[in-house]
């Protein structure tokens, strides 16, 4: 199905995906939203595809900076989005779309890294779960100071094992094919790797991010 | 006080100072606060975004997924789908080296029994007659179970563990080596070279001497090691407690008498005869002319081994028969014919 068959197209040059630049005005967006709320009240299906097609790529590009692998950030926001739909939770939206999908995929990107970091129990994380709307701006704060602490965290990394680190997670290579490039062996690739895991794990334990998020959900809930 | 959108891009990026972080805080506690943070986020995140995925591909696959609600796969589950790691597979290595030969050795262990003893049982209805590597021989009744240790026997002793009735003719050896049966109870029958009977069934152990002599080593009621020495034709018994009897038995016809046994056979087909055969004596009988199979037998022959039966049967039947190990071979005596 091309864009063209749309009945409410989003004006603007281009797909609005493909070109992030054209969506820089908030009006426009304001403009997208109105839209795309006219296009659920019609069929559900095409809003929801029009909603993905105008926040895939920036939720993407937000849920890495969580998760930092682009294949889980595409798959939480895929994830999110089909569960958008099949479950019918654009009925219960009650603000933007756009803050209760960045919402929920902040939670998903959350619940994934604490899944990961933790590995406490073999249980995954009930993604569908924390996508209801939560505006507690406490929440919002801590969510901020975890990317950014991964960040931090990442950055402090010795040039070549932030290299690897990303390689891994990002691009999903396998050791072997970053031992190729990078001229190592397939375990000093390995020890990189796992070193940098366990920094970044120290560096949240230090904050204590995670814990205060927790508890935080825990609280609300 | 209101932060402008420059702070809060200086925010997203993660360089904000603590009071521009404070002042951020304090805005988000206003109702209408998140719909611009957002907002905000997404104008930020599309100005400055990490990559930009292949959302076209995305897409395709999420129709699809709409249009087939399959048990969706977990993105967990299918992106944890983890390298094999180096480490763990050294890991692994490690626990084979630990692991494979503490299995070995439990399995030794269990079965040790096998690897070092020869067993031979009989059943309800068998009698059975076993040489050993010295040339003693032990004649068992049915339902008895020896063990014979596959290493080491004659090499300093000759050690036997025994539990049932039996018959043992025990040759004497030049280093006058002692022959020991050990009951399940911990009797011990020890001899240098003699012939006597053993029986050991569920409530006494009973030994019987037929000739030559013996010591008998077990654990009186007491509970203290004590040692008999016994003479021909003496017969002890010793049950579970350790209470011994011991009794001058005189009739040496009624030594063992369970090793012979009454075959009565009424026009009985030979394949038949040789089938008890096999079934008491545990030996193979093979018969190389047709024709006998043909024959019958009629008579009562009393027998204690499988030589004994086919010598009888040979006679009676005038025909010839070989044995090697525990196979007898019948064949028609073919002097005989002739001559007649």
């Amino acid at each position: 199905m091309s864009a063209n068959t749309f009945p409410f197209r989003p004006p603007g040059p281009g797909t609005p995906v493909s070109n992030p630049s054209a969506e820089s005005s908030a009006t426009a967006t304001y403009d997208h939203e109105l839209f795309i709320r006219k296009a659920f009240e019609q069929d559900a299906r095409q809003g929801c595809e029009q909603l993905f097609r105008l926040y895939f790529a920036p939720l993407c590009s937000h849920a890495v900076r969580f998760v930092y692998n682009r294949q889980v950030a595409e798959d939480l926001v895929a994830d999110l989005f089909y569960h958008f739909y099949a479950d019918r939770q654009y009925e219960r939206v009650t603000g933007s779309y756009r803050a209760y999908l960045y919402q929920a995929v902040r939670n998903r990107a959350f619940n994934f890294i604490r899944w990961e970091l933790g590995r406490q129990g073999t249980d995954e994380p009930d993604v569908n779960e924390p996508d209801q709307e939560s505006g507690q701006p406490d929440q919002l704060l801590l969510q901020d100071e975890l990317y950014q602490t991964l960040e931090r965290a990442v950055q402090e990394l010795s040039p070549q094992r932030q290299r690897i680190f990303i390689m891994s997670r990002f691009d999903g290579k396998s050791y072997k094919e970053i031992a190729g490039e990078l001229a190592l062996s397939p375990k000093t690739v390995e020890n990189h790797l796992l070193r940098a895991l366990s920094s970044v794990r120290a560096a949240l334990r230090r904050s204590n991010l995670l814990g205060l998020i927790v508890i935080l959900l825990a609280a609300l809930r | 006080m209101e932060p402008t959108k420059e702070i809060v891009y200086t925010y997203f990026a993660g360089h904000a100072t603590s009071v521009q972080k404070k002042i951020i805080g304090e805005w988000l506690n206003r109702p209408d606060a998140r719909e611009q943070f957002f907002q905000w986020l997404d104008e930020w995140e599309r100005s400055h975004p990490q990559y930009t995925p292949d959302s076209v591909a995305v897409l395709e696959r999420l129709r699809q997924r709409f249009d087939d609600p399959a048990p969706a796969t977990s993105p967990f589950r299918q992106l944890y789908r983890a390298e094999p790691s180096f480490r763990t597979g050294w890991r692994w290595q490690w626990a084979a080296a630990v692991v494979i030969p503490v299995l070995v050795a439990a399995g030794l262990y269990l079965t040790q029994d096998w690897w070092n003893y020869r067993t031979i049982t009989t059943n309800a209805q068998q009698l059975r007659t076993v040489t050993l590597p010295d040339g003693s021989t032990v004649a068992l009744n049915s339902q008895s179970t020896l063990r014979v240790p596959r290493w080491g026997y004659g090499l300093l002793s000759r050690r036997v563990q025994f539990r049932g009735e039996a018959v043992f003719s025990v040759r004497h050896l030049p280093d006058h080596q002692p022959f020991v049966v050990q009951t399940p109870e911990g009797v011990n029958v020890e001899v240098l070279g003699t012939e006597f009977s053993v029986s050991n069934r569920r409530t006494s152990t009973e030994v019987v001497l037929k000739k030559g002599k013996v010591k008998l080593a077990y654990r009186s009621a007491q509970q203290v090691q004590e040692n008999l020495i016994m003479k021909p034709g003496d017969w002890v018994q010793l049950d579970q407690k350790g209470t011994l009897k011991l009794r001058q038995q005189t009739d040496s016809l009624k030594f063992a008498g369970w090793r012979y046994r009454h075959f009565v056979f009424n026009s009985t087909p030979l394949p038949e005869v040789f089938r008890q055969m096999r079934e008491v004596f545990g030996v193979t009988v093979h018969c190389n002319d047709p024709e006998l199979a043909r024959r019958t037998l009629t008579g009562t022959i009393r027998a204690g081994s499988s030589d004994e039966l086919a010598e009888a049967l040979a006679e009676l039947l005038d025909l010839r028969v070989t044995h090697a190990n525990q196979t007898l071979v019948f064949s028609p005596n073919t002097d005989k014919i002739t001559n007649q």
